[in-house]
């Protein structure tokens, strides 16, 4: 029942937001989203189908049942539930390949400064808290040699700041957390979010990551979305997201590579791609300094080098 | 009338002895100080035993060294090296209104298990460039990033100290803070650290959860 009332949102939602010349631009990415849209559907039918049978088979299963929807604690959050088991993954393939992307230059020139740069982990959990899911800790890394490190620094922080009283990114969301949020809560599409982040970063009216800004200028809704998903999947107990995002691309120890920015990528993207995890884009930028002069001036066809972590 | 004068002596004697026994101050003038840090009042005075004796860690003499060696007085050049009674004046002027920080440099372990009052623990690894994190702790210490050029000019006036004159960490922190572009100036350190807090008896504060 529920299953259809959400298939019914989602087909419904690209056309519900027709603003002005956005729609040009994110209508032409609309075919690689509604496939991917489609699929996600089809495995979900899928998915339920099978559980429904088995279901029927032994009344004594309904664990197994439950264990397909992911996030079922928040009803707002319903929809997003659709996503960990079936987008997640193409989401992370669609990242390199980004053929079908467009070379949309009008909004390059719109978008914010560097200056009002946020911490893409402390920016996810902040969505996360809005959406009334208790934001996961920090997604284990396989090194493991810089987690203490991590650990002594956000205690160093949040001792600065309860002491020089600046807010938390992670308690104080940002215009932008609260966009993605109530965009997920109401059910939005991808392609909606992603017009509607282009169209309020275009505006001004929020301030984007700049390693979310793709070579293209635009905001990377993929990797955000992805990001989210993955980590609602973990903090509702299910451990999918982060590991299979990154597992194609993710670099072996001691071996540095060069990575060639494609249309569509984001310093954002490239750092989940390599080390399954977004918010080290820093380990990438501190790495090309030399060619990036903000982690928002990636262009196509520049060779990053992608150090071992 | 002899008697009587040994009586007022015997009892003026009695009357001082105890104060004079008890009375462990800052200085001739001061006995204790009191600085309001975020609305809380904090209390520096010292142990008012005057038979009390450092035990445990901190009455060692002769750590080996490498890699406890003895710190010069001047860590680097710019940066004013304080005593006690500056680092309280610290507390008092510069952090209370919320223009500096005194930090403790050490090992999350140590700070728990005893700092200085007011102070909040900056592990000096956190300021190691290697740290993908550091960034975000220049920001918190109030520096301000523009493209990839460092702005400190309303940066916090830092006072840096860990377990004493003979730990390297808070001249590392320093060199670390230096390295990153922070202006000398901004920056003092506190060569006593927890060896001389504690040897003279001051406050102490146990963070909560240490």
């Amino acid at each position: 029942m529920s299953a259809t009332a959400r298939v019914t949102t989602t087909l419904n939602a690209p056309p519900d937001y027709l603003g002005g010349n956005m729609f040009l631009a994110s209508s032409r990415r609309l075919p690689e989203i509604s496939m991917l849209r489609a699929l996600a559907i089809a495995s979900l039918f899928a998915g339920i189908t099978v559980a429904l049978v088995l279901f029927k088979a032994d009344p004594g299963a309904p664990p197994a049942a439950e264990g397909a929807n992911v996030t079922r604690s928040s009803a707002g959050f319903d929809n997003l539930a659709i996503t960990p088991t079936a987008a997640v993954p193409q989401v992370a393939q669609s990242v390199p390949q980004a053929g079908p992307r467009i070379q949309d230059q009008g909004h390059v020139a719109s978008l914010p400064a560097v200056a009002a740069d946020v911490d893409l982990q402390a920016m996810t959990r902040g969505v996360l808290a809005e959406l009334g899911v208790t934001p996961p800790a920090p997604p284990p890394t396989d090194t493991g040699a810089d987690d203490p490190l991590h650990a002594m620094s956000m205690a160093a922080l949040s001792g600065l700041r309860k002491m020089t009283g600046q807010p938390d990114p992670a308690q104080s969301p940002s215009a932008f957390q609260t966009l993605i949020a109530q965009a997920l809560q109401a059910g939005q599409s991808d392609a909606y979010i992603d017009a509607l982040l282009n169209e309020a970063a275009g505006s001004g009216r929020i301030t984007v990551p700049s390693a979310l800004v793709t070579a293209e200028g635009r905001v990377d809704t993929h990797v955000i979305l992805s990001t989210i998903v993955a980590q609602a999947a973990i903090a509702s107990g299910q451990d999918i997201g982060a590991a299979k995002v990154s597992s194609s691309g993710r670099i072996q120890p001691g071996q540095q590579q060069v990575y060639t920015v494609s249309a569509g990528d984001s310093l954002g993207s490239i750092a989940l791609r390599f080390y399954g995890d977004m918010s080290r884009y820093n380990t990438i930028f501190d790495a090309n300094r030399t060619v990036l002069s903000s982690p928002d001036s990636l262009r196509v066809g520049q060779r990053l080098v992608i150090p071992t972590i | 009338m002899l008697r009587r004068f040994g009586l007022v002596c015997v009892f003026v004697s009695f009357a001082t002895l105890p104060a004079h026994a008890e009375s462990v101050r800052i200085t001739q003038d001061i006995e204790a100080r009191t600085i309001t840090l975020n609305g809380a009042e904090i209390v520096i005075d010292r142990i008012q035993d005057s038979e009390n004796r450092l035990e445990g860690d901190f009455a060692r003499t002769s750590r080996p060294c490498p890699p406890f060696c003895i710190t010069p007085m001047t860590v680097a050049p710019g940066v004013v090296t304080l005593g006690e009674l500056e680092v309280m004046d610290f507390l008092d002027a510069s952090v209370a209104a919320g223009e500096g920080l005194l930090l403790d440099s050490r090992l999350p372990e140590f700070f728990a298990k005893g700092t200085i009052p007011g102070a909040i623990n900056l592990p000096f690894a956190t300021l190691d460039p290697a740290n993908p994190y550091r960034d975000e702790i220049l920001k918190a210490l109030g520096a301000t990033l523009t493209g990839s050029d460092w702005d400190f000019s309303e940066a916090r006036q830092l006072a840096i100290f860990c377990n004493g004159p003979w730990c390297d960490q808070a001249p590392l922190a320093i060199r670390y803070l230096l390295q990153s572009g922070y202006p000398a100036e901004k920056l003092s350190y506190y060569r006593g650290g927890m060896q001389v807090w504690l040897q003279l008896g001051l406050s102490t504060h146990t963070p909560s959860g240490g």
